[in-house]
């Protein structure tokens, strides 16, 4: 009885745990929804309440046909799409390099990827301005995309290794004995295995490429070349004591969607355990 | 279908250690050969040298009458079950047999047929949509036979076949690789050169 008393206590704990972090998380999220479907009128007006009193989607035709916005979408998703592709595709070899041989200088590598990963992004804005307006590379995709890639590609190549340890060597051994070439070897057999792990660096990079701010906000001018992020810091409105509250939501909103479909795509390729059964027990 | 004759082979690693040391070994075309000895003694690494996966320091590693020391283990034309299977997890059981198949380049209806004998020589047939993950210890194994008996190979190599801590299966994976050796006929290839690697003489018979 005292045991059967305990556990439903602890049970009971759980679910506080499951019911309070998903709300903790989600209502924001849910706030910012709500926010997206109200009108100008009842924004700007006190005492908000939770839920539209008049539904509506005029935001999302109005933020749509804002030019300035969809062309942020299209320059964010470009410049994220290019320094994750460019970050992928150069981290894997590395990766796989720094998981399989034994070279001069391995261990300052890995010690020093994520050192540059978290570098302070505000210590190379200044000195980065000034050398990209000599270059011409100032409110320019590359002037963006050459940063990203300085925290992105180290990112990626310490999710790669670790993937790529995890992969029995004999895997490729094996394929050696059974007539593959380094490169069949590595194509036909390492990537799939390593597949898991080159979506995780992926999607890490594309969402560090998407989110950054203090970068995109420093060395664009127009939006030729803004993000979102920076993009939405200059929907202030015609009034600055009425900031476009709803305006901002529906922007976070259609921001945020692509984000989540993303996630739900990759996450079934994200398997755990792709490997098991290579090996004995 | 080849002779193996290894001469003087030594094998020292970075510190000096010499894994093998001094080993001559000639194995005839078709014969059927055990090594048997202590955990450690370099069994695995003979064998290893063999099909290419390790540098040889010193000594002629000869399959037929070529010199394979510097030869890339892909071209040496030799099957090797490894200890601990090496199975490609990604890909179904048919798939994995059918893979040095694939790689050589050989027609589909050859590579179908030649899988289909062997999933049904090792009893794997209904088990060809599978992936290694789901598989039983010994059906693992005999995934990783059957990648090796569906070559043509000079040679089949095994590494420890039959340590799988399952008694019965033990005996059953002895029965299977000494009825692949001694029925030639029963499909091509089998009858060559087997050096074979394990440590346990109760479970390999006490041939050394």
């Amino acid at each position: 009885m005292r045991a059967d008393g305990r556990q439903g206590k602890d049970r009971s704990r759980h679910w506080i745990g499951f019911i309070a972090i998903p709300v903790w998380c989600l209502l924001p999220v849910a706030w910012i929804v709500s926010l997206s479907f109200k009108s100008l009128e009842e924004t700007a007006a006190g005492s908000p309440q939770f839920l539209p009193k008049d539904f509506t989607t005029s935001n999302y035709g109005e933020i749509l046909k804002n030019d300035d916005f969809t062309r942020a979408l299209i320059n964010s998703f470009g410049i994220a799409m290019i320094a994750t592709v460019l970050s992928v595709v150069f981290a894997t070899p590395a990766a796989y390099a720094i998981a399989r041989l034994e070279f001069k200088g391995k261990r300052l590598v890995l010690s020093m990827a994520p050192a540059i990963a978290m570098f302070p992004v505000v210590s190379l804005v200044g000195p980065l301005f000034d050398m990209w307006r000599t270059f011409g590379l100032f409110n320019t995709w590359p002037g963006l995309i050459i940063p990203y890639m300085t925290f992105t590609l180290p990112l990626a190549i310490w999710t790669l290794s670790a993937f790529f340890r995890e992969i029995p060597w004999e895997m490729e051994q094996a394929a050696q004995v059974d007539g593959a070439t380094s490169w069949q070897a590595f194509h036909k057999v390492i990537v799939p295995l390593a597949a898991p792990g080159v979506f995780t660096a992926a999607i890490l990079t594309f969402f560090f490429a998407r989110n950054e701010f203090v970068l995109t906000i420093s060395l664009t001018s127009t939006t030729s070349s803004r993000t979102v992020p920076a993009q939405m810091s200059f929907f202030v409105g015609p009034d600055p004591f009425n900031p476009p509250y709803a305006q901002l939501a529906t922007a976070s909103v259609i921001v945020t969607i692509p984000v989540i479909i993303i996630v739900l795509l990759f996450q079934r390729k994200i398997v755990a355990g792709l490997t098991s059964g290579a090996v004995k027990g | 279908m080849a002779a193996i004759d290894i001469k003087n082979i030594v094998k020292k690693y970075g510190d000096g250690f010499p894994a093998v040391n001094d080993v001559s070994i000639d194995v005839q075309d078709g014969e059927f050969m055990i090594l048997v000895g202590p955990s450690g003694c370099g069994k695995s690494t003979l064998l290893r040298m063999i099909v290419g996966l390790e540098d040889i320091t010193s000594g002629d590693m000869m399959i037929g009458d070529k010199r394979v020391n510097d030869t890339a283990p892909r071209d040496r034309n030799l099957a090797m079950v490894f200890q601990n299977y090496a199975l490609y997890p990604h890909l179904s059981v048919y798939e994995n047999i059918a893979f040095p198949l694939r790689l050589a380049g050989a027609p589909e209806s050859e590579i179908d047929e030649k899988v289909r004998k062997a999933s049904k020589t090792l009893d794997l047939d209904e088990h060809s949509e599978r992936k290694p993950g789901n598989l039983s210890g010994g059906q693992r194994q005999r995934v990783a036979m059957g990648r090796a008996i569906v070559r043509d190979a000079d040679a089949f190599l095994f590494d420890e076949p039959l340590s799988n801590p399952d008694a019965k299966l033990r005996g059953q994976m002895r029965t299977e690789i000494s009825a692949a050796a001694e029925a030639p006929g029963h499909h091509h290839g089998l009858r060559h050169a087997r050096p074979d690697g394990g440590h346990d003489p109760g479970a390999t018979g006490s041939r050394c």
